[in-house]
């Protein structure tokens, strides 16, 4: 007995070797992972101390002194529970920004125009759907980074979830956005359910499915909004170009997704991944007649900045980003008038380049 | 020692390799992969030139590979794996190396004993706090062990042959113990699957229990890690976890003795390599629906 009770006092004082002094990673908030902020949502900040149930002084100070606030742990996971927002009446229109598939530092200039257009464009929301580099380069990870402080300090909030790009440097990924890419956000109307669909094996899994089934339980009257890099469907019939690859869909629990986008009645599922433009319906065809059709819109959008292809029968390919409109926490509009007309047309995304027609109704 | 070091040192590194990337395109990443081929290759030369693993040598070592990978945990805490860095990789390969030389270099007879699961069980915990942890378990076990502080292995169930189908029943231990690490990814929720393994292993030691384990058929041992592997919900992860520790503490019981390191530790290395390649494959016909219960 003796031996192992040395043994493990000598466990114990590896444990601290390690986690001392004593530190945390900020889980939540950091760039791309806001709190939530919804009227009537529990907003929690979250971090990640080097030993469990210990934080730096500075930070227990910090967060004891926050009025109705409460802590739990899991082990050395912090989370500290800020008191319920008041439900307030949110105002009638929401505006979510997608983009998905950015610049490699060659193009850092894409990056930059989004980034103004953003700016004047003041969106209540934007998400980044994967593939934010494409240069495992400490530089550039931090130089997008900043890109999203500058929305985030504008009052922008930014959602990012990871590609598969983001493999080749994950270490830069998880510092830069975080260590938790399947998280929730409350915002607005909505709650966005960000999935980590990229990591190269498994697509989702069996843990990550049954977390999106929970929280598409716990809806608490919001409208979900899921995003992931991965489209749900292949191109299928509708294949016209790259089939395989960069035409790659979501393989881990394709159809329980399905069945629990229906059953939630989620809106509208936002991929990227393709470098090009496309909207399928429930049962996987592509929608290519109209803009409205009754279910689950289940849309790519194209690149910001990379090599724009053709995947679909779809033929308009340019660089650009996605606009959502709600009212009421109704999706009424995801596509770009093309013409003009006042009438969306079918699937397509809204080119780069801030048109007139946006500039009219941005805040 | 050989089973801490294969589910700490081997399972912690696969784990954290596949989480964090791997490439063989810079030299310094193959730092990495010394300690692997050291347990490949190590046993015949431990034969051939016994003076390297002397009990000085072997202090020396363990105390050298306990130090380097409670410095690597350092320098990963909370932070995570740039295998492009040189320092952690040689920070890696020296942890795997100094503990792999102390087991070499101590002859392993017997099974390891519930302590010793239990201990397995603790550092897989650890595996929560930071994936990098379950590492300096091994190193602290291969100081310990070569400074003759941590107890030994015990014989039991005397003198029983080794099973025939130990090698596919090690190979099938790698294949379903890193189940969990895929499912869960950047979440440390795996770690409990580990602790449970670990909880089951030492159960299944404990007098009573071992005796009536004891009259389990050999084959049982494979078709059931097989079918855990198949059989993985995350809902039920600690008892699948449990399960899967009674049934590779039994396969450890009936493990030739001495254990075939070589043998034996690159089957388990091997399951864990085609578990990666697996689950990386899903578009594959058939596999997705294999390997996810579900899906």
């Amino acid at each position: 007995m003796i031996p192992w009770l040395r043994a493990y006092l000598l466990a114990f004082l590896s444990l601290l070797a390690v986690g001392l002094p004593l530190r945390v990673r900020e889980d939540r908030p950091r760039t791309g992972h806001p709190m939530s902020s919804a009227p009537g949502s529990s907003p929690t900040r979250e971090v990640t101390s080097s030993l469990p149930w210990l934080l730096p002084s500075a930070t227990r100070h910090a967060w004891l002194a926050t009025p109705g606030a409460t802590i739990t742990w899991r082990l050395n996971r912090a989370t500290l529970h800020l008191p319920t927002l008041a439900p307030v009446a949110l105002p009638r229109t929401f505006r979510v920004v997608f983009v998905a598939d950015l610049a490699p530092p060659e193009y850092a200039v894409i990056l930059e125009q989004f980034i103004g257009e953003m700016e004047a464009l003041r969106p209540d929301l934007v998400l980044v759907c994967g593939d934010l580099t494409y240069a495992e380069t400490e530089v550039w990870y931090a130089a997008v980074a900043a890109q999203f402080l500058r929305l985030e300090r504008q009052g922008i909030p930014v959602i990012v979830a990871a590609g598969n790009h983001e493999r080749k440097g994950w270490p830069l990924f998880l510092r830069h956005f975080g260590h938790n890419p399947t998280f929730r956000v409350d915002i607005g109307p909505l709650a966005v359910l960000t999935l980590d669909s990229a990591h190269g094996r498994d697509q989702l899994t069996p843990s990550q499915f049954a977390w999106l089934k929970d929280n598409l339980n716990h809806l608490e009257g919001r409208t979900p909004l899921i995003q992931l890099h991965h489209p749900i469907f292949p191109p299928g019939a509708a294949l016209k170009g790259e089939g395989d690859g960069s035409g790659g869909s979501l393989m881990g629990f394709q159809r329980a997704f399905l069945r629990l986008c229906r059953d939630h009645a989620v809106p509208a599922v936002l991929s990227g991944h393709w470098h090009s433009d496309a909207v399928f319906d429930g049962a996987g065809q592509l929608r290519d007649d109209v803009a409205e059709f009754p279910g689950t819109k289940f849309i790519v959008t194209t690149a910001l900045g990379n090599e724009l292809r053709q995947v679909t029968r779809w033929p308009h390919a340019y660089h650009g980003y996605r606009v959502l409109d709600f009212d009421r926490g109704r999706l009424v509009r995801y596509t770009y008038d093309e013409a003009g007309n006042g009438q969306p047309g079918p699937i397509a995304s809204t080119p780069l380049g801030l048109p007139n027609a946006l500039v009219r109704t941005a805040r | 020692m050989i089973a801490i070091w294969i589910f700490l040192y081997l399972g912690g590194l696969c784990r954290l390799l596949a989480m964090n990337g791997f490439s063989l395109r810079r030299a310094v990443t193959g730092l990495i992969l010394l300690p692997i081929l050291a347990l490949l290759v190590g046993a015949p030369v431990r034969r051939r030139l016994p003076a390297l693993f002397s009990a000085s040598v072997v202090r020396v070592t363990g105390t050298l590979g306990f130090v380097a990978l409670l410095l690597l945990a350092r320098h990963l805490h909370l932070a995570g794996w740039d295998v492009r860095e040189a320092w952690p990789n040689l920070l890696a390969a020296t942890g795997g190396l100094g503990s792999l030389w102390v087991l070499l270099g101590s002859a392993e007879e017997a099974s390891p004993t519930v302590g010793h699961w239990l201990w397995i069980a603790f550092w897989l915990l650890t595996g929560f706090l930071d994936p990098a942890l379950p590492l300096v378990g091994a190193g602290l076990a291969g100081f310990l062990t070569a400074w003759g502080l941590l107890p030994r292995h015990l014989v039991l169930g005397g003198a029983r042959p080794a099973m025939r189908q130990i090698s596919l029943t090690f190979f099938l231990v790698g294949l379903t113990f890193s189940k969990a690490g895929w499912d869960f990814g950047p979440r440390p929720d795996w770690a409990f699957a580990g602790a449970a393994l670990g909880l089951g292993a030492a159960l299944a030691q404990l007098g009573p229990i071992h005796r009536r384990l004891a009259r389990v058929p050999d084959w049982t041992l494979p078709l059931g890690i097989g079918l855990l592997a198949i059989a993985y919900v995350p809902g039920l992860l600690l008892p699948w976890g449990a399960l899967l520790g009674v049934l590779v503490s039994l396969a450890w019981a009936r493990a030739p003795r001495p254990f075939a390191t070589a043998r034996l530790g690159g089957a388990l290395l091997l399951g864990m390599v085609c578990s990666f390649a697996l689950h990386s494959n899903l578009w594959l016909p058939g596999l997705r629906h294999l390997l996810w219960l579900g899906n």
